[in-house]
């Protein structure tokens, strides 16, 4: 009987750890993505991925801080490159090597993509003059795959929709071009429905908003 | 207390923590500089924080006892740092270094400009810019021609390196030497390089100093490495002005073929824009090309590319024997060349590379003389390369080939001639590349050549080494032994020669940083055994001799200008030689003091239209007046060129079109390249001459590229703005 509750006591007190590392977890994954929400400059998207990347470090099962690392160093490199393009550079390096990690964790098929997506979107505009032509191609095929993986995911018309626009209009480009991709991914947004896990990927609502209001969409 | 008890205590004693130590401090650079946006933090926990503006640091931790704190940084090495946490607060002043270069991203800047589409490595150029210079008219060898250390030469449209005459520069593909690299012409109407701009993903132009991988060239190597498989199926037509084209390409999931064909015309054109020269058939050309590359297994390639052309032309041409009076010139040209490639990955750092190269090419003139010359070479080469470390890398590998020479010259006054060489070339090659310490890198290589054709061989050492301030900038030292074989053309009375060499030796400074291109290179060539033609016999030796100098100075901009660039080109030289039939030695008629190109792109995004100006400018060129006592005295008006292209970028029936114009010598300055001698003077005791001059003073392209079921294929998307 007393080894019995040795035992129990011992599974308890590791349910215990195990529930308040999952807590740890949570809470720091809830702040690091409060903090990459509230981030405008590069220096606070690249705070918020130093945040996931301590978390990873950590948490080497997960797949979702090395996603976010990855999508903060896009989101940083996109400013860096007007502004420091070589330290644009390095941080699409940074997001290519935390984006294949996320990969190997066998995360979300269709969010994987889409972020490998923005990151050739990154490399396009790292070198528009070569990497335009051999990378499009690319891009779009990289995003109808993640359509595929998850036809709800609203992030794919999102992206597509914002790449199309900015395409001059003789290669298929252009705001009219892109309005109806945009309705789409309004439609995506709204039936959207509140993610089973709170920390899986939900970003793009402002992104969508903001083009939304410029383009003076209904 | 019961075991329990105790039990669960430590366990809430393990979850709580004991006490909390306090971590702070700076990070700089390795100049004091601080650094914002470091990521410090204990290895394997939550803890750290990142770097403020200040470049300081302060976080709290629950962890005890050994810890590892990380530094990591975009652009810089991290480091790792043994901690102790007993609770004492830490004070740390942490320095981190910028990233050395790994080997693969070195390109040892001397000697060599490269332009590849390669995102590790600081290169000079991309293979765009060389499709879009204007005055090239997408000619590879003609967009060259506005780097430093090229001289301009309108009427061979051949490559001038630093002095060196055109056979000196060699060009080679996939590895392998491209034995014809020029369309067929005749001696003062300009060749154009066979090759489209758009088959290459990278192109090396080395101005000395290369590789060991590389032979057969005394001044200069082009070398040209093919794109992988094609992006995407597409059908294309092309109407230029001159003529047209067809061209499919198929993509499967690992393969990809492409099948074009072209003809060209230039009668139309001519009826158009008067002509100095007397055509009675002006140039014709009918071309085919196939290009078939597969990916053997995930990290293999296959290669296949051959091509075949004919080319006629009728003209009233000033021949060399008679320059004054024209003679009517027949030409018919015919070409196939065929490359396969093949490159593997064997495991264990292991990469095999293999080639081989077929070359048939036949030139027959008929005027009063018939000149017909053939030419055929078969080369295979094997090479493997490892990488032991990521800094040390050693290549080595061998060629062999074989080429048949076959000429026969007729005229009525001195009979029939026929000559027939036979080369069994073989050459090796060992080469290290290594990264010494972090601010040092270096080249050594040898290679030895054996040519059966005049019974000798040659070893030739190679050696480059740099220091590098960090993987932008860098100063560099190149030494190097060129050995080649002499021209065909030169041994047809005799085969009892030498190689021909050139040592050469450079120093270069180079910096790309920010959009900003800053290159410097100070050169000396010594040219030795240079075939010398006795004017009496017209046998050969190798008495000959000669020397170069000179600086090369590159600048570049991407930055300054919203979607413009322009790259400058200065070029100083000072050679002479003893060569071929020089009485003494002398400057060559193929070398100018000074070269200058100005070459500006811009992208009118409102307009859709990309537009290109380049200007040239190279101070006149020596040529022999036999009229004057001292050999090689006379000098040529200083050359000026500024030529125009632009895209325009559209749809047309739902195609993506892109609508082509190039003006040569817009403001049409006179052009002269030299002058031709009559061999004998005339009543009054006067040789007289006739001047080198472009057929036309402009030359105008216009060209309708469709590119039918293709939605988005073009060189220039801006996404700005996202």
């Amino acid at each position: 009987m007393k080894r019995l509750l040795i035992v129990l006591a011992l599974i308890l007190s590791f349910a215990s750890l195990t529930s308040a590392q999952n807590a740890k977890y949570k809470q720091a994954m809830t702040k690091a993505r409060v903090q990459l929400d509230s981030a405008q400059t590069a220096e606070q998207f690249l705070a918020a991925a130093n945040a996931f990347a301590r978390i990873g470090g950590a948490e080497k099962g997960e797949w979702l801080p090395a996603y976010y690392e990855s999508y903060s160093q896009v989101m940083a490199a996109f400013q860096l490159l007007q502004s420091e393009h070589a330290k644009g550079s390095e941080a699409l390096n940074a997001a290519q090597s935390a984006l294949d990690r996320a990969a190997s964790l066998k995360g979300d098929e269709s969010e994987l993509g889409v972020l490998k997506a923005y990151l050739i979107m990154g490399r396009v505009s790292e070198n528009p003059m070569t990497n335009g032509q051999t990378m499009t191609p690319q891009f779009f095929e990289t995003l109808t795959k993640a359509g595929e993986a998850n036809p709800d995911n609203p992030r794919v018309p999102l992206l597509q929709a914002i790449y199309t626009m900015n395409m001059p209009e003789f290669f298929g480009g252009g705001v009219e071009k892109a309005r109806p991709i945009f309705e789409k991914a309004k439609t995506l947004f709204a039936s959207a429905e509140k993610p089973a896990d709170e920390l899986a990927p939900s970003w793009g609502r402002e992104t969508y908003a903001y083009f939304a209001k410029a383009l003076d969409l209904k | 207390m019961n075991r329990i008890g105790i039990l669960l205590l430590v366990f809430s004693f393990v979850q709580s923590g004991l006490a909390q130590t306090r971590i702070k401090g700076l990070v700089t650079d390795n100049h004091a500089e601080p650094l914002v946006g470091a990521n410090v933090f204990l290895d394997g926990t939550y803890d750290g924080a990142t770097t403020e503006a200040d470049g300081t640091f302060d976080f709290q931790t629950d962890e005890t006892g050994p810890q590892t704190l990380l530094v990591t940084y975009l652009g810089y090495d991290s480091i790792a740092m043994h901690v102790e946490l007993t609770g004492q607060p830490l004070d740390l002043r942490l320095k981190l270094r910028e990233k050395a270069a790994a080997l693969d991203e070195i390109v040892i800047s001397a000697g060599s400009i490269e332009a590849a589409n390669d995102r590790k490595k600081a290169v000079v150029l991309s293979p765009i810019d060389i499709a879009l210079t204007a005055s090239a008219t997408a000619d590879i060898a003609g967009a060259i021609a506005t780097l430093p250390g090229v001289t301009r030469n309108g009427e061979s449209g051949r490559i001038l390196v630093r002095g060196g005459a055109a056979y000196e520069t060699k060009t080679f593909m996939d590895g392998m030497l491209v034995q014809k690299p020029y369309s067929n012409s005749v001696d003062n109407l300009p060749a154009r390089n066979r090759f489209s701009p758009f088959l290459f993903k990278g192109t090396q132009f080395s101005t000395g100093g290369y590789s060991a991988e590389y032979g057969q060239a005394m001044s200069s190597a082009l070398i040209l490495n093919t794109e992988d498989l094609a992006p995407q199926s597409t059908t294309g037509v092309t109407l230029l002005s001159l003529g047209g084209g067809l061209a499919r390409t198929k993509r499967w999931d690992n393969s990809s073929l492409s099948l074009s064909g072209t003809y060209t015309n230039l009668a139309p054109y001519f009826a158009l824009v008067k002509q100095d020269l007397d055509w009675i058939a002006p140039p014709q050309s009918l071309g085919a090309e196939a290009v078939f590359r597969t990916k053997t297994s995930e990290t293999g390639m296959l290669k296949t590319y051959a091509t075949g052309s004919r080319s006629f032309m009728r003209l009233q041409y000033p021949d060399p024997s008679n320059p004054i009076e024209l003679t009517p010139l027949k030409m018919r040209g015919d070409n196939v060349y065929a490359n396969v490639s093949y490159k593997e990955d064997l495991g264990h750092d292991w990469i095999l590379f293999g080639g081989t190269a077929y070359t048939y090419f036949e030139n027959a003139v008929d005027a009063d003389f018939s000149n017909t010359a053939t030419e055929q070479s078969v080369q295979t080469r094997l090479a493997l390369s490892r990488y032991f470390t990521n800094r040390v890398k050693l290549k080595f590998g061998a060629e062999y080939w074989r080429n048949g020479f076959n000429e026969t010259y007729a005229d009525a006054n001195t009979g029939t001639f026929n000559t027939q060489l036979r080369e069994d070339f073989t050459a090796g090659f060992a080469e290290a590349e290594m990264l010494l310490s972090a601010r040092w890198a270096g080249r050594a290589g040898i290679r030895a050549e054996h040519s059966a054709l005049i019974g000798k061989t040659n070893l030739a050492p190679r050696l480059s080494l740099a220091y590098l301030f960090d993987n932008r900038e860098q100063i560099s030292f190149a030494f190097g032994r060129f050995y080649q074989t002499p021209e065909n053309e030169l041994m047809r009375r005799n085969t009892n020669l030498r190689f021909e060499s050139a040592d050469h030796y450079m120093l270069n400074y180079q910096r790309i940083k920010n959009g900003l291109t800053f290159r410097a290179e100070a050169y000396y060539k010594q040219y030795h055994d240079l075939v010398k033609t006795d004017p009496a016999t017209f046998l050969a030796d190798n008495r000959g001799k000669g020397y170069a100098r000179g600086l090369d100075v590159f600048f570049r901009d991407q930055k300054t200008f919203r979607n413009a660039d322009y790259w400058i080109s200065y070029s100083y030289l000072d050679t002479k030689r003893d060569y071929l039939d020089f009485p003494v030695e002398a400057t060559p008629h193929f070398a100018s003091k000074h070269n200058f190109s100005l070459v500006y792109k811009k992208w009118m995004p409102k307009l859709n239209t990309a537009f290109g100006a380049t200007y040239s400018y190279a101070s006149g060129r020596p040529y022999n007046d036999p009229n004057e006592e001292v050999f090689m005295n006379g000098r040529t008006a200083d050359y000026h060129d500024l030529s125009i292209n632009g895209s325009y970028l559209t749809n047309i029936a739902g195609h993506f079109t892109v609508i082509y114009f190039s003006a040569t010598n817009v403001p049409g300055f006179k052009q002269t390249f030299g002058y031709q001698f009559s061999p004998n003077q005339n009543n009054d005791g006067v040789y007289q001459s006739r001047a080198i001059q472009p057929p036309a003073r402009r030359f105008f392209l216009i060209a309708v590229i469709l590119s039918i079921g293709q939605q988005y294929n073009a060189g220039e998307i801006t996404t700005d703005d996202i």
